[in-house]
């Protein structure tokens, strides 16, 4: 017989931080966005935004994508397949235990 | 979008709280996006293929030169397809899908101007006028397919 774990084993614990929660939901639903398009939209500083993304990033979730528009550097993020599919189970986990414990197994 | 004052949610959440999070998940995820700006270079590439239809249309039955009309329709495709570069650099987020969305839209649009190019010798003025309609048709579809998926967060 399977051993059922507790949902909360099934959270990601690369999304803990609120920043880069927000960041993963943001890139959940576009298909890409500039770094200064993230910044604002999730109001926060360059240097925060670059360590959680570059966080992410080496985790193989977030894809950053470096160029130039004429003179001017440009960096966009998206979510690697990798990251979409963590993003997906982490939000199923939480959908689990939002259930209320009647859907948790009973050794939890 | 103030992320900075949300809680940690390191520790486990309780129903309540994940409840929350899904919520914030939601929202944030719904709200990222915008509509593209690069669906105003379809809307252009749609006027021209409309324009060349009926022109190629109307010098096949009077007779007359056609060059004007594949000038009058190209001007537009060529606009369409200049500002389509500018648009994606510069337009907001995009909803998820873009790429397969304007895919789609892009084919169906080669579809009729495939038509328009090879086949305008035999049209009519009433088959210029529905080839026509079909792009206008697309004109409007294909933004609307774009409003919708921002709207409902759906490809």
């Amino acid at each position: 017989m399977a051993i059922q774990s507790h949902p909360r084993s099934q959270l990601n614990p690369a999304f803990n931080n609120p920043l880069r929660f927000s960041l993963m939901a943001t890139l959940a639903g576009v298909h890409d966005i500039t770094f200064r398009q993230a910044r604002e939209y999730l109001e926060t500083t360059d240097p925060t935004l670059s360590k959680h993304s570059s966080a992410l990033e080496e985790l193989g979730l977030v894809n950053v994508k470096k160029s130039f528009v004429g003179k001017k550097p440009q960096t966009r993020l998206s979510l690697t397949r990798e990251g979409r599919q963590a993003w997906n189970a982490h939000l199923t986990a939480l959908r689990t235990i939002a259930e209320g414990p009647d859907s948790l197994p009973d050794d939890a | 979008m103030n992320t900075s004052n949300t809680r940690n949610t390191t520790s486990t959440p309780s129903a309540a709280d994940a409840r929350a999070l899904l919520d914030r998940a939601d929202g944030v995820s719904r709200q990222a996006a915008s509509f593209s700006l690069a669906w105003l270079s379809y809307i252009a590439l749609c006027a021209g293929g409309a324009v060349t239809a009926v022109g190629l249309a109307y010098a096949n039955v009077t007779d007359a030169d056609a060059f004007p009309a594949w000038i009058a329709g190209l001007t537009w495709i060529i606009v369409g397809a200049v500002f389509t570069a500018s648009a994606t650099v510069s337009s907001p987020p995009a909803r998820r899908g873009l790429n397969a969305r304007w895919g789609v839209m892009l084919a169906l649009w080669v579809i009729l101007w495939a038509v328009v190019a090879f086949l305008n010798t035999q049209f009519t003025l009433g088959l210029g006028i529905a080839i026509s309609s079909g792009f206008m048709a697309l004109a409007i579809l294909g933004p609307l397919w774009e409003i919708v998926a921002v709207r409902t967060g759906v490809k």
